[in-house]
């Protein structure tokens, strides 16, 4: 168990993290940023904990709802098995991308956001709905489905959420002077 | 069968840029030209864009007229996501590998310093910034970008004191400046000159002491227009940029277009870096060169490896 509860962690924080640069992404015009994006992702890997706590509470009121306390617990620790199975290997793709990112070419570099980084982006809440039904076609209890699409909910847009609180917040621009 | 012909016949509807409309500027004072939203909005409905229409009609505006404040913010906002992908598809890296190579050229043949590169449509100035912070040029460049629309050149100016770069940037037209440039350069700005208007604008860097340019800009392929619509529906947040970005792969114009607007100018002109590694893929973007004959040979030398991406240049 213990096992696919820290794989779901360390993957969904992972998620979080990427989430947090990309949210940021095309709002500070500067040309070195390191810092910045350092920031995102520790704002990214923040609401990502935020998520999982909310993520846990949904589990433990499935738990609670459920008739049979240890068989839904077995359920779920078998549908996140599953589910560590389908984000494993989207986190290992683009893990690998990075990967090859890390070649000093601008060619292959390029060549990394337009059939990499790009597209796996745009199917990222597909394997997150993905993940979850591969997870629950197990046929697990009710309590346990509706855990499932909840944390589908909350998961699937995180990228949408983060946006608009970065926008909230008004993430922009450089600094207005030069920096000491 | 009729209607097929028929349909063959009918004129393509106009593909038109929001950015391109919502600022209007005199070309000879460069002052501000105040733009009635409503005949915007009827134009874009009229060419068949009733999403432009939509995108138009929900700017601020004051007595009908577009609110240049907010229009300003808008295209520093668009500008700044453009960026992001500039920096995903490594364009300065890109941009200072070729310079480097052509630079090294001058140098061979014994054209004087100091060299100005100047960029062309500028607007927030990621080329010429890039170039100052990574390019490692010598004291003896100078990177200048250029454009019509004050807010963004103060923007590209900010931007490049904020970070204490050696550049510079100016409201002018490039090609009315107290001293040429060495190379004029542009990122995805010919697309936005239509009919004779390009090789007009080509003629133009005929200029004593100009020596090259290097205008990169969308190349059209089958894949250009799925690709250019996946890559700002997930990059870009104002639709404006996810428009502007699709009508702008769409607009572009083929190499063929580009090289033969480009060879009424007196420069030995081609396409460099339309595919990849010689496969056929092709490139998002393809580059317009054009040289000083004399500095070809020299240049091929000092491309070195990539000496291979360049066309015939006549």
């Amino acid at each position: 168990m213990s096992f696919t509860v820290i794989s779901l962690y360390v993957l969904a924080t992972l998620d979080a993290m990427f989430s947090g640069v990309c949210a940021a992404s095309g709002r500070d015009a500067r040309i070195n940023k390191r810092s910045y994006y350092l920031k995102a992702m520790i704002h990214g890997i923040g609401w990502g904990q935020v998520a999982c706590v909310v993520g846990l509470l949904i589990l433990a009121a499935a738990l609670w709802i459920s008739e049979d306390p240890q068989l839904a617990m077995e359920q779920m620790v078998a549908v996140g098995d599953r589910m560590v199975l389908v984000f494993g290997v989207y986190a290992a793709i683009i893990l690998a991308f990075f990967a090859v990112r890390a070649i000093p070419s601008v060619d292959i570099r390029s060549m990394t956001s337009t059939v990499a980084f790009g597209p796996l982006t745009l199917i990222r809440p597909a394997v997150i709905v993905c993940g979850i039904g591969w997870g629950l076609a197990i046929g697990p209890g009710p309590p346990i489905i509706v855990a499932g699409i909840l944390i589908c909910v909350l998961m699937a847009p995180f990228r949408v959420w983060l946006n608009r609180w970065f926008d909230i917040k008004q993430w922009v621009a450089g600094p207005a002077e030069p920096a000491p | 069968m009729d209607v097929a012909v028929e349909n063959r016949k009918r004129p393509r509807p106009e593909l038109l840029e929001i950015s391109d409309l919502i600022v209007d500027f005199d070309p000879q004072t460069m002052a501000r030209r105040p733009v009635v939203q409503a005949e915007l909005v009827e134009r874009f409905r009229a060419v068949g864009d009733p999403r432009a229409a939509r995108i138009v009609a929900g700017m601020p505006s004051s007595k009908g007229v577009l609110d240049p404040d907010a229009v300003d913010r808008l295209l520093i906002r668009v500008h700044c996501e453009m960026q992001r992908l500039s920096e995903e598809f490594q364009h300065g890296q890109r941009v200072s590998e070729l310079l480097h190579a052509m630079l090294a050229a001058l140098r061979q043949c014994g054209v004087p310093t100091p060299y100005r590169i100047v960029d062309i449509g500028c607007g927030t100035g990621y080329v010429i910034r890039w170039l100052a912070a990574r390019g490692e040029f010598g004291s003896d460049v100078e990177l200048i970008g250029v454009d019509y629309n004050e807010a963004l050149v103060e923007e590209a100016q900010r931007l490049s004191t904020a970070e204490r770069l050696e550049c510079r940037f100016e409201v002018v037209n490039a090609f009315a400046m107290d001293q040429p440039a060495t190379v004029y350069l542009s990122t995805g700005v010919l697309h936005h000159i239509r009919g004779g208007g390009l090789a007009e604008f080509l003629r133009e860097h005929d200029q004593d002491g100009t020596q090259a340019f290097v205008h990169y800009d969308f190349q059209p392929s089958p894949l250009a227009r799925p690709g250019a619509w996946a890559f700002h529906y997930i990059r870009m947040r104002e639709p404006l940029s996810c428009h502007d970005g699709v009508i702008s792969a769409r607009r572009a114009h083929t190499a063929t277009t580009l090289v033969d607007a480009a060879r009424q100018s007196s420069f030995a002109c081609g396409m460099y870096g339309t595919h990849f590694w010689k496969l056929p893929i092709p490139r998002v973007f393809h580059t317009l060169m054009g040289m000083r004959p004399e500095v070809i040979d020299a240049f091929r030398l000092t491309l070195g490896r990539r000496s291979g991406r360049l066309g015939t240049l006549a």
